[in-house]
């Protein structure tokens, strides 16, 4: 019985404030990860780091009911566009091994306030007005997803 | 031994009066949050209420925001909301308690920045509603403006957040 309670205290410690269970829903970060596969987020992967460029995240609301899985492309202070589906960081092409599809995207530059990160999903294949992907604060960014 | 007794009493009069001042001066962060919690009571009922209740009730909810206050919602799932000015205001709370019989509002995850002139204030929150009319609580993440007007913290605006900008 103490064991069972055990359990039981450990799995809602664990997956209430440590690993998130996820379910991707959408093909948003094709192909890196396919509709309706499940995943877990780290919620404490940036308590004392911050998300680097390249890191697939959870990112959500405030109250944690809406949740997307994008890519950090650009970190904060940093100026991005996008030229015919290519990411440029300060005027210089990203190197994104991770996009295989690519659809000519276009996006005058903007500058990432000191708070901020560009989120956007693997799959550039889709209509740029499709895929939400855009600016946001440190403090949506929820945790880094694990696999 | 008996040294320590005064610095005792000098501590507890400096706690004392620390908690005087911030109840005398209270914090403008402290003044909002409170009213914003306040405002989510008064905004919730439960059970029928008389016409006169809902009238004096919708009055008091609408004298927490600006005159010319704007509020532009839009749920999940629903059409946009949009309401301008206080007796809009009044108007729209007074069809809400008529329209369900119980409403609970509460505020979470409250974040407040105020202006280093103190005039004005940016609150983000999450609202989480339960009505009589949905099994489901609606969360929504709201980006609000105030103004400070007369001494009194008043809403200038309200509108969604969109945790994702382009």
């Amino acid at each position: 019985m103490i064991r069972v309670g055990v359990i039981i205290l450990l799995s809602v410690v664990i997956f209430g404030w440590v690993l998130r269970p996820i379910r991707v829903t959408g093909i948003s970060m094709s192909p890196t990860y396919r509709d309706q596969s499940l995943n877990l987020v780290n919620l404490l992967s940036y308590k004392l780091s911050d998300p680097q460029r390249g890191d697939v995240v959870s990112i959500g609301d405030l109250a944690g009911r809406e949740n997307y899985m994008k890519r950090i492309i650009a970190l904060p202070g940093e100026t991005f566009s996008i030229s015919n589906g290519y990411v440029f960081i300060n005027g210089s092409p990203l190197d994104e091994p991770y996009v295989v599809f690519r659809e000519k995207w276009q996006q005058a530059p903007v500058a990432l306030e000191a708070d901020e990160y560009l989120v956007i999903g693997d799959n550039r294949g889709m209509a740029r007005d499709w895929h939400k992907y855009g600016r946001v604060e440190r403090r949506h960014v929820l945790g880094k997803v694990l696999f | 031994m008996k040294q320590i007794v005064p610095i005792i009493i000098f501590i507890s009069l400096g706690v004392l009066g620390y908690f005087a001042f911030r109840m005398l001066f209270p914090d403008d962060v402290d003044v909002i949050r409170g009213q914003l919690s306040e405002m989510a009571t008064e905004a919730s009922f439960e059970g029928s209420e008389a016409p006169l209740t809902k009238v004096s009730k919708a009055g008091k909810l609408a004298g927490y925001f600006t005159v010319d206050a704007q509020i532009e919602i839009e749920p999940w799932g629903y059409r946009k909301v949009s309401v301008n000015g206080r007796a809009e205001i009044r108007e729209v709370t007074i069809g809400a308690r008529t329209a369900v019989s119980s409403l609970k509002i509460s505020v979470d995850r409250v974040d407040i920045v105020v202006a280093d002139n103190r005039s004005s204030a940016r609150v983000l929150m999450s609202v989480v509603v339960q009505s009589s009319r949905q099994e489901e609580p609606w969360y929504q993440d709201m980006d609000v403006e105030m103004e400070r007007v007369d001494g009194d913290w008043l809403i200038s605006r309200i509108r969604n957040r969109e945790f994702i900008k382009q």
